[in-house]
Protein backbone atom coordinates (compact mmCIF):
# COMPACT_ATOMS: atom_id res chain seq x y z
CA UNK A 1 0.00 0.00 0.00
CA UNK A 2 2.71 2.52 1.02
CA UNK A 3 4.82 2.28 -2.64
CA UNK A 4 0.81 2.72 -4.25
CA UNK A 5 0.59 6.19 -2.24
CA UNK A 6 4.21 6.88 -3.29
CA UNK A 7 3.28 6.59 -6.77
CA UNK A 8 -0.05 8.54 -5.93
CA UNK A 9 2.13 11.35 -4.77
CA UNK A 10 4.65 11.55 -7.35
CA UNK A 11 1.80 11.82 -9.64
CA UNK A 12 0.03 14.75 -7.87
CA UNK A 13 2.96 17.18 -8.06
CA UNK A 14 5.22 19.33 -5.34
CA UNK A 15 2.57 21.72 -4.78
CA UNK A 16 -0.40 19.32 -4.12
CA UNK A 17 1.92 16.82 -2.32
CA UNK A 18 2.34 19.78 0.57
CA UNK A 19 -1.37 20.55 0.39
CA UNK A 20 -2.15 16.88 1.45
CA UNK A 21 0.88 17.19 4.07
CA UNK A 22 -1.12 20.04 5.68
CA UNK A 23 -4.53 17.18 6.04
CA UNK A 24 -3.47 15.05 8.88
CA UNK A 25 -0.28 14.36 10.75
CA UNK A 26 -0.09 10.39 9.03
CA UNK A 27 -0.07 12.49 5.23
CA UNK A 28 2.68 14.80 6.59
CA UNK A 29 4.84 12.29 7.39
CA UNK A 30 4.44 9.95 4.43
CA UNK A 31 4.51 13.73 2.61
CA UNK A 32 7.58 14.57 4.09
CA UNK A 33 10.06 11.37 2.33
CA UNK A 34 13.55 12.42 1.41
CA UNK A 35 12.98 10.00 -1.42
CA UNK A 36 9.61 11.94 -3.17
CA UNK A 37 11.46 15.56 -2.83
CA UNK A 38 14.75 14.00 -4.49
CA UNK A 39 11.91 12.94 -7.39
CA UNK A 40 10.38 16.22 -7.49
CA UNK A 41 13.82 18.07 -7.86
CA UNK A 42 14.95 15.64 -10.74
CA UNK A 43 12.03 16.02 -11.95
CA UNK A 44 10.11 19.42 -11.58
CA UNK A 45 12.76 22.05 -10.55
CA UNK A 46 15.56 23.82 -12.76
CA UNK A 47 18.65 21.95 -12.48
CA UNK A 48 17.44 18.65 -11.66
CA UNK A 49 18.91 17.16 -14.34
CA UNK A 50 22.13 18.02 -12.85
CA UNK A 51 21.24 16.25 -9.93
CA UNK A 52 25.30 15.08 -8.56
CA UNK A 53 26.15 19.18 -8.45
CA UNK A 54 22.66 20.09 -6.79
CA UNK A 55 23.15 17.58 -4.04
CA UNK A 56 26.83 18.28 -3.92
CA UNK A 57 25.77 22.03 -3.14
CA UNK A 58 23.05 20.89 -0.68
CA UNK A 59 25.21 18.61 1.24
CA UNK A 60 28.03 20.85 1.27
CA UNK A 61 27.68 24.31 0.52
CA UNK A 62 24.97 25.09 2.31
CA UNK A 63 25.96 26.21 5.65
CA UNK A 64 28.05 28.87 3.72
CA UNK A 65 31.18 30.09 4.49
CA UNK A 66 33.33 29.04 6.17
CA UNK A 67 32.71 25.54 4.99
CA UNK A 68 32.44 22.40 7.34
CA UNK A 69 35.43 20.21 7.02
CA UNK A 70 32.75 17.26 7.82
CA UNK A 71 29.87 17.94 5.74
CA UNK A 72 26.13 17.52 7.18
CA UNK A 73 25.37 13.44 6.35
CA UNK A 74 22.57 13.15 3.23
CA UNK A 75 20.48 11.86 6.04
CA UNK A 76 20.08 15.07 8.44
CA UNK A 77 18.93 16.79 5.02
CA UNK A 78 15.15 17.39 5.03
CA UNK A 79 14.62 17.43 0.64
CA UNK A 80 11.26 18.99 1.16
CA UNK A 81 12.72 21.71 2.92
CA UNK A 82 15.41 22.26 0.75
CA UNK A 83 12.59 21.75 -2.51
CA UNK A 84 10.73 24.96 -0.79
CA UNK A 85 13.56 26.59 -0.57
CA UNK A 86 14.82 26.62 -3.98
CA UNK A 87 11.17 27.19 -5.34
CA UNK A 88 11.54 30.25 -4.19
CA UNK A 89 14.75 31.34 -5.87
CA UNK A 90 12.59 34.10 -7.77
CA UNK A 91 12.85 34.97 -11.78
CA UNK A 92 15.57 34.74 -13.74
CA UNK A 93 17.82 34.01 -10.55
CA UNK A 94 20.93 36.02 -10.43
CA UNK A 95 23.03 37.92 -13.20
CA UNK A 96 26.26 35.46 -13.11
CA UNK A 97 30.11 37.51 -14.98
CA UNK A 98 32.35 35.52 -15.34
CA UNK A 99 35.19 38.32 -16.52
CA UNK A 100 37.74 36.29 -17.73
CA UNK A 101 41.38 37.65 -18.68
CA UNK A 102 40.31 37.22 -22.27
CA UNK A 103 36.87 36.49 -22.55
CA UNK A 104 34.20 37.67 -20.17
CA UNK A 105 31.09 35.60 -20.13
CA UNK A 106 27.96 36.41 -18.97
CA UNK A 107 24.25 35.29 -18.44
CA UNK A 108 21.77 34.21 -16.00
CA UNK A 109 22.22 31.60 -13.12
CA UNK A 110 18.85 30.05 -14.07
CA UNK A 111 20.21 28.93 -17.69
CA UNK A 112 22.53 26.24 -18.16
CA UNK A 113 24.68 28.36 -20.21
CA UNK A 114 26.50 31.84 -20.66
CA UNK A 115 23.84 34.09 -22.78
CA UNK A 116 26.76 36.04 -24.55
CA UNK A 117 30.57 36.67 -24.36
CA UNK A 118 32.30 39.93 -24.92
CA UNK A 119 36.14 40.34 -25.27
CA UNK A 120 37.32 42.32 -22.55
CA UNK A 121 39.06 45.59 -23.05
CA UNK A 122 42.53 43.92 -22.00
CA UNK A 123 42.42 41.51 -25.29
CA UNK A 124 40.94 44.83 -27.06
CA UNK A 125 43.93 46.85 -26.39
CA UNK A 126 45.65 44.17 -27.69
CA UNK A 127 44.51 44.27 -30.92
CA UNK A 128 43.21 47.59 -32.07
CA UNK A 129 45.48 50.28 -29.74
CA UNK A 130 48.95 50.94 -28.97
CA UNK A 131 47.24 51.84 -25.52
CA UNK A 132 46.74 49.00 -24.08
CA UNK A 133 50.25 48.26 -21.95
CA UNK A 134 49.60 52.38 -21.20
CA UNK A 135 46.42 51.45 -19.95
CA UNK A 136 47.61 48.10 -18.18
CA UNK A 137 49.88 50.55 -16.40
CA UNK A 138 47.71 52.55 -15.74
CA UNK A 139 45.26 50.22 -13.88
CA UNK A 140 48.00 48.57 -12.63
CA UNK A 141 49.93 51.71 -10.28
CA UNK A 142 46.64 53.40 -9.60
CA UNK A 143 44.25 50.62 -8.76
CA UNK A 144 45.48 47.57 -7.93
CA UNK A 145 43.64 44.28 -7.84
CA UNK A 146 41.68 45.29 -4.83
CA UNK A 147 40.43 48.96 -5.57
CA UNK A 148 39.85 47.75 -9.23
CA UNK A 149 37.64 45.69 -7.79
CA UNK A 150 35.85 48.73 -5.59
CA UNK A 151 35.83 50.34 -8.91
CA UNK A 152 33.50 47.97 -10.79
CA UNK A 153 31.31 47.94 -7.49
CA UNK A 154 31.04 50.99 -7.43
CA UNK A 155 29.67 51.29 -10.97
CA UNK A 156 27.44 48.09 -10.14
CA UNK A 157 25.42 49.74 -7.21
CA UNK A 158 25.54 53.47 -9.40
CA UNK A 159 23.52 51.14 -11.88
CA UNK A 160 21.27 50.37 -8.82
CA UNK A 161 22.40 46.63 -8.62
CA UNK A 162 21.32 45.57 -5.10
CA UNK A 163 23.78 43.06 -3.91
CA UNK A 164 27.64 41.62 -5.38
CA UNK A 165 28.82 38.97 -4.54
CA UNK A 166 32.34 38.22 -5.77
CA UNK A 167 34.08 34.80 -5.59
CA UNK A 168 37.06 33.36 -6.66
CA UNK A 169 37.37 31.58 -9.76
CA UNK A 170 39.47 28.57 -9.09
CA UNK A 171 36.85 27.82 -6.10
CA UNK A 172 34.01 28.06 -8.18
CA UNK A 173 35.51 25.54 -10.27
CA UNK A 174 36.31 23.41 -7.47
CA UNK A 175 32.59 23.25 -6.66
CA UNK A 176 31.51 22.72 -10.32
CA UNK A 177 33.97 19.84 -10.06
CA UNK A 178 32.06 19.23 -6.59
CA UNK A 179 34.83 18.65 -4.60
CA UNK A 180 35.89 20.87 -1.76
CA UNK A 181 39.27 20.35 -1.28
CA UNK A 182 42.24 19.81 -4.12
CA UNK A 183 44.56 21.73 -6.34
CA UNK A 184 42.82 23.82 -9.05
CA UNK A 185 44.96 24.74 -12.44
CA UNK A 186 43.35 27.55 -13.92
CA UNK A 187 44.51 28.30 -17.56
CA UNK A 188 42.65 30.87 -18.61
CA UNK A 189 43.73 33.19 -21.94
CA UNK A 190 46.52 35.30 -20.36
CA UNK A 191 46.73 33.86 -16.96
CA UNK A 192 47.81 30.74 -15.15
CA UNK A 193 47.46 29.99 -11.51
CA UNK A 194 48.09 27.16 -9.58
CA UNK A 195 45.54 27.22 -6.45
CA UNK A 196 45.40 24.58 -3.61
CA UNK A 197 41.94 24.84 -1.83
CA UNK A 198 41.10 23.57 1.11
CA UNK A 199 37.68 23.16 2.73
CA UNK A 200 36.84 25.50 0.30
CA UNK A 201 39.33 27.91 1.13
CA UNK A 202 42.37 29.38 -0.86
CA UNK A 203 45.27 29.02 0.72
CA UNK A 204 47.80 30.46 -1.16
CA UNK A 205 48.17 31.60 -5.01
CA UNK A 206 51.46 29.94 -6.33
CA UNK A 207 51.96 30.96 -10.09
CA UNK A 208 50.81 33.32 -12.04
CA UNK A 209 52.58 33.69 -15.33
CA UNK A 210 51.14 35.51 -18.13
CA UNK A 211 50.89 34.40 -22.08
CA UNK A 212 50.23 37.36 -24.05
CA UNK A 213 47.98 36.36 -27.08
CA UNK A 214 45.55 37.66 -29.86
CA UNK A 215 41.74 36.52 -30.15
CA UNK A 216 43.03 34.82 -33.93
CA UNK A 217 45.25 32.72 -31.77
CA UNK A 218 42.25 31.83 -29.53
CA UNK A 219 39.89 30.50 -32.88
CA UNK A 220 42.28 28.64 -33.69
CA UNK A 221 43.65 26.85 -30.39
CA UNK A 222 40.36 26.34 -29.64
CA UNK A 223 39.36 24.79 -32.64
CA UNK A 224 43.04 22.73 -33.38
CA UNK A 225 44.48 22.15 -30.92
CA UNK A 226 45.25 19.68 -28.39
CA UNK A 227 48.24 18.37 -25.95
CA UNK A 228 50.76 15.46 -26.76
CA UNK A 229 51.24 12.51 -24.67
CA UNK A 230 54.34 12.31 -25.78
CA UNK A 231 55.91 15.36 -27.18
CA UNK A 232 59.04 13.75 -29.10
CA UNK A 233 57.05 10.54 -31.39
CA UNK A 234 54.01 13.52 -31.65
CA UNK A 235 56.80 15.70 -33.46
CA UNK A 236 57.63 12.40 -35.90
CA UNK A 237 54.07 12.16 -37.02
CA UNK A 238 52.16 14.07 -39.78
CA UNK A 239 49.43 16.12 -38.05
CA UNK A 240 48.63 18.58 -40.53
CA UNK A 241 44.67 20.44 -40.30
CA UNK A 242 43.51 23.65 -41.42
CA UNK A 243 40.88 26.05 -40.23
CA UNK A 244 39.14 29.00 -41.84
CA UNK A 245 38.47 31.94 -39.52
CA UNK A 246 36.25 34.02 -40.94
CA UNK A 247 37.39 37.40 -42.01
CA UNK A 248 40.97 36.56 -41.86
CA UNK A 249 41.95 33.46 -43.80
CA UNK A 250 42.97 29.89 -43.93
CA UNK A 251 45.41 28.73 -41.71
CA UNK A 252 47.10 25.50 -41.68
CA UNK A 253 49.10 23.73 -38.78
CA UNK A 254 51.49 21.25 -38.32
CA UNK A 255 53.34 20.72 -35.34
CA UNK A 256 52.05 24.10 -33.89
CA UNK A 257 48.49 22.12 -33.35
CA UNK A 258 50.60 20.42 -29.99
CA UNK A 259 53.86 22.65 -29.45
CA UNK A 260 50.97 25.76 -28.81
CA UNK A 261 50.21 22.91 -25.66
CA UNK A 262 53.26 22.11 -24.79
CA UNK A 263 54.32 26.03 -24.20
CA UNK A 264 52.67 24.92 -20.64
CA UNK A 265 55.10 21.85 -20.22
CA UNK A 266 58.46 23.67 -21.95
CA UNK A 267 57.96 27.40 -21.87
CA UNK A 268 61.39 27.51 -23.49
CA UNK A 269 59.86 26.59 -26.62
CA UNK A 270 58.26 30.22 -26.50
CA UNK A 271 61.05 31.70 -25.27
CA UNK A 272 59.69 32.40 -22.01
CA UNK A 273 61.83 31.80 -18.54
CA UNK A 274 59.05 30.24 -16.58
CA UNK A 275 57.94 27.27 -14.35
CA UNK A 276 56.82 24.23 -16.62
CA UNK A 277 52.65 23.52 -15.42
CA UNK A 278 53.77 20.08 -13.94
CA UNK A 279 57.00 21.66 -12.04
CA UNK A 280 54.39 24.45 -10.78
CA UNK A 281 51.82 22.12 -9.72
CA UNK A 282 54.82 19.57 -8.09
CA UNK A 283 55.75 22.57 -6.28
CA UNK A 284 52.19 23.22 -5.39
CA UNK A 285 52.09 19.49 -3.87
CA UNK A 286 55.13 19.77 -1.82
CA UNK A 287 54.20 23.01 -0.09
CA UNK A 288 50.87 21.57 0.66
CA UNK A 289 52.46 18.18 2.00
CA UNK A 290 54.92 19.84 4.25
CA UNK A 291 51.86 21.79 5.72
CA UNK A 292 50.44 19.58 7.27
CA UNK A 293 47.59 21.17 7.11
CA UNK A 294 45.28 17.98 8.16
CA UNK A 295 46.44 14.77 8.77
CA UNK A 296 46.51 12.95 5.57
CA UNK A 297 47.65 14.13 2.12
CA UNK A 298 44.46 13.49 0.14
CA UNK A 299 43.25 16.63 -0.22
CA UNK A 300 45.85 17.94 -2.55
CA UNK A 301 45.89 14.41 -4.37
CA UNK A 302 43.55 15.29 -7.51
CA UNK A 303 44.18 18.54 -9.77
CA UNK A 304 41.18 20.21 -11.28
CA UNK A 305 41.21 21.98 -14.79
CA UNK A 306 39.42 24.79 -15.44
CA UNK A 307 40.23 27.92 -17.54
CA UNK A 308 39.74 28.17 -21.37
CA UNK A 309 42.98 26.73 -22.34
CA UNK A 310 42.79 24.31 -19.24
CA UNK A 311 39.73 22.03 -21.80
CA UNK A 312 42.50 21.24 -24.45
CA UNK A 313 42.20 17.92 -25.37
CA UNK A 314 44.73 15.54 -23.58
CA UNK A 315 45.96 18.01 -20.81
CA UNK A 316 44.76 16.03 -17.89
CA UNK A 317 46.21 13.07 -19.14
CA UNK A 318 49.48 14.33 -20.21
CA UNK A 319 49.56 16.72 -16.79
CA UNK A 320 49.22 13.34 -14.76
CA UNK A 321 50.93 11.48 -16.95
CA UNK A 322 54.34 14.33 -16.04
CA UNK A 323 53.37 14.46 -12.28
CA UNK A 324 53.73 10.93 -11.74
CA UNK A 325 56.99 10.83 -13.01
CA UNK A 326 58.51 14.26 -11.52
CA UNK A 327 56.96 13.46 -7.88
CA UNK A 328 58.76 11.47 -5.53
CA UNK A 329 56.69 8.03 -5.11
CA UNK A 330 54.93 8.76 -1.49
CA UNK A 331 53.72 11.90 -3.44
CA UNK A 332 52.74 10.43 -6.84
CA UNK A 333 50.56 7.58 -5.45
CA UNK A 334 46.78 8.15 -6.08
CA UNK A 335 48.03 11.76 -8.50
CA UNK A 336 45.08 12.42 -10.38
CA UNK A 337 43.97 14.95 -12.85
CA UNK A 338 40.13 15.14 -13.98
CA UNK A 339 38.16 18.56 -15.73
CA UNK A 340 34.63 19.14 -14.22
CA UNK A 341 32.23 16.90 -15.39
CA UNK A 342 30.23 19.36 -16.91
CA UNK A 343 30.63 22.26 -18.82
CA UNK A 344 31.88 24.77 -15.93
CA UNK A 345 29.55 27.41 -16.65
CA UNK A 346 26.82 24.32 -16.55
CA UNK A 347 27.80 23.07 -13.37
CA UNK A 348 28.07 26.37 -11.58
CA UNK A 349 24.70 27.72 -12.35
CA UNK A 350 22.95 24.06 -11.08
CA UNK A 351 25.46 25.15 -7.56
CA UNK A 352 24.74 28.72 -7.76
CA UNK A 353 21.07 28.07 -7.38
CA UNK A 354 21.40 25.92 -4.77
CA UNK A 355 22.34 26.06 -0.78
CA UNK A 356 25.23 28.15 -1.65
CA UNK A 357 22.94 30.37 -3.51
CA UNK A 358 20.30 30.79 -0.92
CA UNK A 359 22.93 31.16 2.03
CA UNK A 360 24.38 33.89 -0.15
CA UNK A 361 21.01 35.53 -0.94
CA UNK A 362 20.03 35.90 2.89
CA UNK A 363 23.78 37.84 3.20
CA UNK A 364 22.08 39.54 -0.21
CA UNK A 365 19.48 40.66 1.74
CA UNK A 366 21.76 42.07 4.13
CA UNK A 367 23.89 43.64 1.93
CA UNK A 368 21.55 45.21 -0.36
CA UNK A 369 20.34 46.96 2.73
CA UNK A 370 23.25 48.46 3.70
CA UNK A 371 24.22 48.59 -0.05
CA UNK A 372 28.14 47.06 0.64
CA UNK A 373 29.63 43.81 -0.87
CA UNK A 374 31.01 40.50 0.53
CA UNK A 375 33.67 38.27 -1.04
CA UNK A 376 33.74 34.48 -0.80
CA UNK A 377 36.91 32.56 -0.68
CA UNK B 1 -5.49 -22.73 -31.66
CA UNK B 2 -6.52 -24.13 -28.63
CA UNK B 3 -4.54 -22.17 -26.34
CA UNK B 4 -6.65 -18.61 -27.35
CA UNK B 5 -9.94 -20.15 -26.65
CA UNK B 6 -8.79 -21.33 -23.64
CA UNK B 7 -10.10 -20.54 -20.31
CA UNK B 8 -9.09 -19.40 -17.33
CA UNK B 9 -11.78 -19.55 -14.52
CA UNK B 10 -11.66 -16.97 -12.11
CA UNK B 11 -13.21 -16.90 -8.06
CA UNK B 12 -13.73 -13.92 -6.47
CA UNK B 13 -13.89 -13.46 -2.65
CA UNK B 14 -17.68 -13.51 -1.91
CA UNK B 15 -17.56 -16.57 -4.28
CA UNK B 16 -18.48 -15.25 -7.62
CA UNK B 17 -17.55 -17.28 -10.77
CA UNK B 18 -16.15 -15.45 -13.52
CA UNK B 19 -14.75 -17.56 -16.90
CA UNK B 20 -12.32 -15.30 -19.01
CA UNK B 21 -10.89 -15.95 -22.50
CA UNK B 22 -6.82 -16.39 -21.75
CA UNK B 23 -5.92 -13.48 -24.31
CA UNK B 24 -8.18 -10.95 -21.51
CA UNK B 25 -6.74 -12.90 -18.78
CA UNK B 26 -3.09 -12.73 -19.38
CA UNK B 27 -3.29 -8.68 -19.21
CA UNK B 28 -2.64 -9.42 -15.76
CA UNK B 29 0.62 -10.15 -15.38
CA UNK B 30 -0.16 -12.37 -12.00
CA UNK B 31 -2.30 -14.59 -13.70
CA UNK B 32 0.32 -14.70 -17.11
CA UNK B 33 3.00 -16.37 -15.00
CA UNK B 34 0.54 -18.53 -12.98
CA UNK B 35 -0.05 -19.87 -16.78
CA UNK B 36 3.20 -19.89 -17.78
CA UNK B 37 4.02 -21.82 -14.49
CA UNK B 38 1.14 -24.15 -15.53
CA UNK B 39 -0.87 -23.51 -12.27
CA UNK B 40 -3.90 -22.13 -13.95
CA UNK B 41 -5.58 -25.18 -15.06
CA UNK B 42 -8.01 -25.49 -11.94
CA UNK B 43 -10.16 -21.76 -10.62
CA UNK B 44 -8.11 -19.42 -9.25
CA UNK B 45 -9.18 -17.72 -6.42
CA UNK B 46 -8.58 -14.54 -5.18
CA UNK B 47 -8.77 -13.11 -1.83
CA UNK B 48 -9.57 -10.00 -1.22
CA UNK B 49 -11.12 -8.83 -4.65
CA UNK B 50 -15.41 -8.89 -4.90
CA UNK B 51 -16.96 -10.36 -7.42
CA UNK B 52 -18.15 -6.39 -8.72
CA UNK B 53 -14.12 -5.12 -8.99
CA UNK B 54 -13.31 -8.23 -10.58
CA UNK B 55 -16.03 -8.45 -13.22
CA UNK B 56 -14.91 -4.40 -13.45
CA UNK B 57 -11.46 -5.39 -14.34
CA UNK B 58 -12.23 -7.81 -16.70
CA UNK B 59 -14.48 -5.23 -18.66
CA UNK B 60 -11.77 -3.10 -18.63
CA UNK B 61 -8.62 -5.96 -19.20
CA UNK B 62 -11.47 -6.54 -22.62
CA UNK B 63 -11.56 -3.01 -23.50
CA UNK B 64 -7.87 -3.21 -23.87
CA UNK B 65 -7.87 -6.63 -26.01
CA UNK B 66 -10.90 -5.23 -28.26
CA UNK B 67 -9.13 -2.06 -28.61
CA UNK B 68 -5.98 -3.10 -29.67
CA UNK B 69 -6.01 -2.11 -33.54
CA UNK B 70 -7.98 1.15 -32.55
CA UNK B 71 -5.72 4.61 -32.18
CA UNK B 72 -4.07 5.56 -29.24
CA UNK B 73 -6.51 8.24 -28.79
CA UNK B 74 -9.45 6.41 -28.94
CA UNK B 75 -7.87 4.05 -26.10
CA UNK B 76 -7.19 6.94 -24.05
CA UNK B 77 -10.90 8.55 -24.38
CA UNK B 78 -12.10 5.00 -23.56
CA UNK B 79 -9.90 4.91 -20.53
CA UNK B 80 -11.57 8.06 -19.41
CA UNK B 81 -14.77 6.99 -20.24
CA UNK B 82 -14.34 3.99 -17.81
CA UNK B 83 -12.41 5.79 -15.14
CA UNK B 84 -14.70 8.58 -14.63
CA UNK B 85 -17.81 6.12 -14.20
CA UNK B 86 -15.98 5.04 -11.05
CA UNK B 87 -16.47 6.73 -7.25
CA UNK B 88 -13.90 6.76 -5.06
CA UNK B 89 -14.65 4.30 -2.74
CA UNK B 90 -14.56 1.82 -5.55
CA UNK B 91 -11.36 3.10 -7.06
CA UNK B 92 -9.61 2.27 -3.42
CA UNK B 93 -10.85 -1.19 -4.19
CA UNK B 94 -9.85 -0.82 -7.50
CA UNK B 95 -5.86 -0.20 -7.45
CA UNK B 96 -5.53 -2.58 -4.98
CA UNK B 97 -7.27 -5.32 -7.05
CA UNK B 98 -5.26 -4.06 -9.73
CA UNK B 99 -1.79 -4.34 -7.99
CA UNK B 100 -2.16 -7.42 -6.50
CA UNK B 101 -3.50 -9.05 -10.15
CA UNK B 102 -0.45 -6.56 -11.71
CA UNK B 103 -2.13 -4.77 -14.36
CA UNK B 104 0.16 -2.08 -15.05
CA UNK B 105 -1.98 -0.30 -17.48
CA UNK B 106 -4.83 0.21 -14.98
CA UNK B 107 -3.10 0.92 -12.17
CA UNK B 108 -1.36 3.52 -13.52
CA UNK B 109 -4.94 5.03 -14.42
CA UNK B 110 -6.44 4.23 -11.39
CA UNK B 111 -3.44 5.92 -9.59
CA UNK B 112 -3.23 9.41 -11.99
CA UNK B 113 -7.08 9.56 -11.52
CA UNK B 114 -6.69 9.45 -7.82
CA UNK B 115 -3.83 12.46 -8.12
CA UNK B 116 -6.13 14.57 -10.54
CA UNK B 117 -8.63 14.16 -7.62
CA UNK B 118 -6.11 15.77 -5.45
CA UNK B 119 -5.13 18.29 -7.42
CA UNK B 120 -6.18 21.94 -6.88
CA UNK B 121 -7.54 21.12 -4.02
CA UNK B 122 -6.89 22.91 -0.53
CA UNK B 123 -6.29 21.16 2.45
CA UNK B 124 -9.70 21.76 3.58
CA UNK B 125 -11.22 20.33 0.47
CA UNK B 126 -8.67 17.33 0.17
CA UNK B 127 -9.84 16.31 4.00
CA UNK B 128 -13.25 16.78 3.00
CA UNK B 129 -13.11 14.41 -0.26
CA UNK B 130 -10.88 11.98 1.56
CA UNK B 131 -12.49 11.76 4.84
CA UNK B 132 -9.22 12.86 6.53
CA UNK B 133 -9.91 13.87 10.40
CA UNK B 134 -7.29 16.78 10.58
CA UNK B 135 -5.04 16.29 13.59
CA UNK B 136 -3.31 19.19 13.96
CA UNK B 137 -3.63 21.76 16.45
CA UNK B 138 -4.33 25.26 15.06
CA UNK B 139 -1.16 26.43 15.78
CA UNK B 140 0.86 23.68 14.10
CA UNK B 141 -1.31 24.10 11.26
CA UNK B 142 -0.64 27.29 11.06
CA UNK B 143 2.74 27.16 10.89
CA UNK B 144 3.18 24.18 8.37
CA UNK B 145 1.44 26.85 6.22
CA UNK B 146 3.81 29.44 6.93
CA UNK B 147 6.91 27.01 6.55
CA UNK B 148 4.97 25.83 2.89
CA UNK B 149 3.65 29.41 1.88
CA UNK B 150 5.42 29.08 -1.85
CA UNK B 151 2.98 25.85 -2.32
CA UNK B 152 -0.18 28.27 -1.64
CA UNK B 153 1.06 31.43 -3.91
CA UNK B 154 -1.16 29.97 -7.24
CA UNK B 155 -3.23 27.03 -8.32
CA UNK B 156 -0.99 24.52 -10.96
Amino acid sequence: MATLLRKILRLVGPKNAIKLSCASRAWRLLVSDNRLWIHFIQNHQRHGDLWDSVFFAELNLRSGYPLQPFPSQAGELSFMRIYGQRAQVPGPGSVIIDGGSGCCKFGWSKYACPLGRSTTFLEFGNIESPMYSRFRHFFATFYGRKQLKDAIHTVLFDMNVPAVCAVNQETLALFAARQTSEIVVNIGFQVTSVVPILNGKVMLKQNNFNFESLDTVRILKENLCYVAADYKTELLKDTRASLEVSAVGRFTLSKEHFQIGEILFQPCIAGVRATGLHQAVELCMDHCHAAELTGDDAWFKTTILSGGTGCLPGLAERLEKELSEILSPSLANGVEVVRPPHGLGQSLSATMISGCELKWRRLFRVACFYGHTFDVA
Amino acid sequence: MASTLKKIILKSCDGKILEVEEAVAVQSQMIKNMIEDDCANEEIPLPDITGEILSMIIEYCKMHVDGENNSNNELIARDADFITRVDLNTLYYLIVAANFLNVKSLLDLTCQRVADIIKGKSPEEIRLTFNIKNDFTPEEEEEIRKKNAWAFDYKD
